[in-house]
Parts: structure tokens; C-alpha cells; sequence
């Protein structure tokens, strides 16, 4: 799970994503020889503007992008609760271990993620966003704007991400 | 970019700031209706799809399946009411499978009302769902940002005054099924000639519980093109025939197929 904006667990629909700091190498994967520079050559995008992925973003934008994770902290924070903070532990540890094992190379199409599906009780219903995954984006973590139509990472950097080599 | 994407806002939004004329916003131009009766519920609609000003399709279909005894016209933006019906939909089919039961109406109202408020209006889907289920028939409508409503009679689109004033009139608690049906179409009817941005023909589904849905396709055809007074057709036989002779290009040979047992299905 990405790191949430959101402060208010209860919050029902995402609020306004007017964050107060904002870092270069939030929009993208950071460079090897410099982590705290984005990573212009291998990004296929060219210069990176932090000003244009903040500023002027449709409305709907934030919204649609921070939905899922709404629900699911909202959920979570309603079984803490309910039964005590075993309880989202125990789901998250299971989507972790889920999510860590369930492994198809991206230029092999990626991981169907049933299992993921399963524990997040998506697994009989369909939306837009499985049908344009996004199957063609690099980065793993689904920050704002941050992955555009971009060809599948290859079998060795995603081996180096994955082993943090 | 994962699911729908806002790549070209910012691009449009210099455009149009540097003189390039956005899209206006335009109204739609529609009837749809729905009424219940004693034991079930009934659904209509106009067959016009205009763009503007111009009527873009006399016979168009503006009442989807969602489900076999689940059905929902649609108002508003055309192209939304297709893609949102046929996402619930399939969400419907892939639920009543794992849950080996017949899809309810109240899931399908549900599903459609919840996207619909994710998305803030911008998918402008105005719906009247309907259907029959082991509950009972219901009737709702939907707006486009999320908001429902039930009643025993509803109405949507630039029509929806005609419609609802006829609606308004003739319906009474208990009507039969021909009752209803006709009801329905004379509200269409009164969206059709009152309401420039509704045409064409109507369109009508009927559910009744314990029964099988059923489509009426133009239902009522009121505006029939008028043949033309001339044309440049001639006639069979206009020309005279001096001679004729006829011959088969090959043979045919009937061949008795030897029966087989048919194949065991699950009934």
C-alpha cells in the first residue's frame, strides 16, 4: 500500500490532494547513481516538471486515483475498532505476503493478482481500471500522475527492484 | 495511467486559454418513463439520439439489459448510459455467478449509484432502472451524480415534464399489464410531440414477476416516413420478356442423413 495523503482514517471519499511538500522523486523512479534525482534518461518522459504534475490537475483526477485507498483505510480503520488492531494487521500481513509471492514477469503481461483480487474482495466485480491497467507502467507505487503509457520494464530492472540490488 | 485518463486537461486548458474554441456544453434531448403495475413494472422510451441540433439517429436503443429480468433506460449523455449499463452489467453477471443466485435489483441500483457518485457527475448517465426479482418488481431512477429515487411511477429527460403531466393523470394504484403498457406509451407519446429533443418511436419493456422480461421494439411507430409521391423505379415487367429458357448449373442430390441420438444435455 502506498503511503496515504489522507489524515482522517473515517474519511469516506477522498479530500482535496493539495499536498504541502512535494519531492522530485515522487513522480517517477529516482536515478541509481543519484536516489534523490529523478530519473530523467530512463523515464521516456524528459524533464520532469514538478510544478505540472501538481498544479492545474482535473478535479476528478485525485478522486478517481485515491477512491480504492479511501475505501480500504476507511474499511480498515473501521474493523480496528470493531476488533482491535489484530485484526488490519492480520489483512495487511496477507496482501503483503500475497502481493511479495504472486510474481509474473511484467514483460510476460504481469500477475493476474487473483489472489489480491480475493483478499480485497474484488475478485467478482470489473471496473475501468482493470480493463486500462496501466499494464504499460513502470513504477509500482500508483502515486499522482506519476506512470503514463510507457512500454513494460524489462526482465532485469524489474529482477533489481524486486531484490533491491 | 491506471483506469480513465485526465493526460490531455492540462493541454486543452492551454489551448483554450491561447483562443482554440472548447466544446460548449449542449442539452440531450430525451423520454424515458417507468410504471409499475400490479405485478410487475414496465419501462419505455423514445427512439432519438440527437447531437444538437441535429437528430443523429431516428432509431436508436435507449433501454438495456442489465440483467435478464433487470432493464434500464437511459437518458443523458449516450455514449455514458452505454458504458455504464454494460460495466453494471457484467459486474451483475460475474456477482449472480458467485453467488449462484438471480441478480436483485436494489445490487443493480447500487452498483450503478456508486460509480456514478465516484465519478461526481462527469459521467452523465441519467438511468430509470427496473426489474423483477425474488422481492418483488421495483422501480428507480438514478441521476447522474448518484442520487435515487423510488416511486411507483418515473420520468427522465428533456420530455420528462409531458411525460410525467400524462403519468401524473392516468396513473392509479393496480393497473393491469395493458393498462400500464398503454400508459407508458402515451407518455412517451406526449414526450415525442411535445418535446423537440425526443422522437421517433417508442420503445417498451415489460417485467412481471414469476415471467420472462419481454422487449416491445417499436412498440408504437408514430412517424412513419411517408412514401415517396415519384421515383425512378420501373416496374417488373416493364420491359417485355422475348425469350426464356432455364437450366440447372448442377446437380442436386438428396442424401438421407443417418439420425443420430441427440446429446445429452443438462436440463
Amino acid at each position: 500500500m502506498c503511503t496515504n495523503i489522507q489524515s482522517n482514517p473515517l474519511r469516506l471519499i477522498p479530500g482535496e490532494a493539495h499536498s504541502s511538500r512535494v519531492s522530485v522523486t515522487a513522480f517517477g523512479e529516482s536515478a541509481p547513481s543519484a536516489p534523490g534525482l529523478h530519473d530523467t534518461l530512463r523515464s521516456g518522459e524528459g524533464p520532469l516538471s514538478v510544478s505540472s504534475k501538481i498544479n492545474n490537475r482535473h478535479p476528478l483526477e485525485s478522486r478517481v486515483q485515491n477512491w480504492d485507498t479511501t475505501q480500504r483505510e476507511h474499511q480498515l480503520e473501521a474493523y480496528r475498532r470493531i476488533f482491535g488492531a489484530a485484526d488490519p494487521i492480520k489483512r495487511e500481513m496477507e496482501l503483503k505476503l500475497v502481493q511479495d509471492t504472486d510474481f509474473r514477469p511484467a514483460v510476460l503481461g504481469g500477475s493476474s493478482n487473483l489472489h489480491r483480487d480475493i483478499l480485497l474482495n474484488k475478485e467478482t466485480s470489473i471496473d475501468w481500471e482493470d480493463i486500462y491497467s496501466g499494464k504499460f507502467a513502470q513504477t509500482t507505487c500508483t502515486n499522482i500522475a506519476a506512470a503514463s503509457d510507457r512500454p513494460p520494464m524489462d526482465f532485469h530492472t524489474e529482477m533489481e527492484k524486486r531484490f533491491g540490488i | 495511467m491506471v483506469g480513465l485518463s485526465f493526460d490531455n486537461f492540462q493541454r486543452n486548458q492551454f489551448l483554450s486559454k491561447n483562443g482554440v474554441q472548447t466544446p460548449q456544453a449542449i442539452s440531450t434531448g430525451t423520454t424515458i418513463v417507468g410504471c409499475k403495475f400490479k405485478d410487475g413494472v414496465v419501462i419505455a422510451a423514445d427512439t432519438r439520439a440527437t447531437a444538437g441540433p441535429i437528430v443523429a439517429d431516428k432509431n436508436c436503443e435507449k433501454l438495456h439489459r442489465l440483467a435478464p429480468k433487470i432493464w434500464c433506460a437511459g437518458a443523458g449523455t449516450a455514449a455514458d448510459t452505454e458504458m455504464v449499463t454494460q460495466l453494471v452489467q457484467s459486474n451483475l453477471e460475474l456477482h449472480s455467478m458467485s453467488l449462484n443466485r438471480e441478480p436483485r435489483v436494489s445490487s443493480a441500483l447500487q452498483m450503478l449509484k456508486q460509480h456514478l457518485f465516484k465519478y461526481q457527475g462527469h459521467i452523465g448517465a441519467y438511468l430509470i432502472v427496473a426489474g423483477v426479482d425474488t422481492k418483488g418488481s421495483h422501480l428507480f431512477s438514478i441521476h447522474a451524480h448518484g442520487s435515487t429515487d423510488i416511486g411507483f411511477y418515473q420520468s427522465l429527460g428533456s420530455g420528462s415534464l409531458a411525460a410525467m403531466a400524462v403519468l401524473e393523470r392516468d396513473w392509479k394504484e393496480d393497473l393491469t399489464k395493458e393498462e400500464a403498457m398503454r400508459l407508458c406509451a402515451d407518455a412517451i407519446e406526449a414526450g415525442i410531440w411535445n418535446d423537440l429533443g425526443s422522437g421517433s418511436n417508442v420503445d417498451l419493456c415489460v417485467m412481471e414477476v414469476g415471467k420472462d422480461a419481454q422487449l416491445y421494439r417499436n412498440y408504437l411507430t408514430p412517424n412513419v416516413r411517408e412514401a415517396k409521391a415519384r421515383n425512378y423505379k420501373f416496374e417488373r415487367g416493364t420491359t417485355a420478356i422475348l425469350k426464356e429458357s432455364i437450366y440447372n448449373l448442377c446437380e442436386v442430390e438428396e442424401v438421407r442423413a443417418t439420425t443420430r441420438d441427440a446429446m445429452e444435455v443438462d436440463a
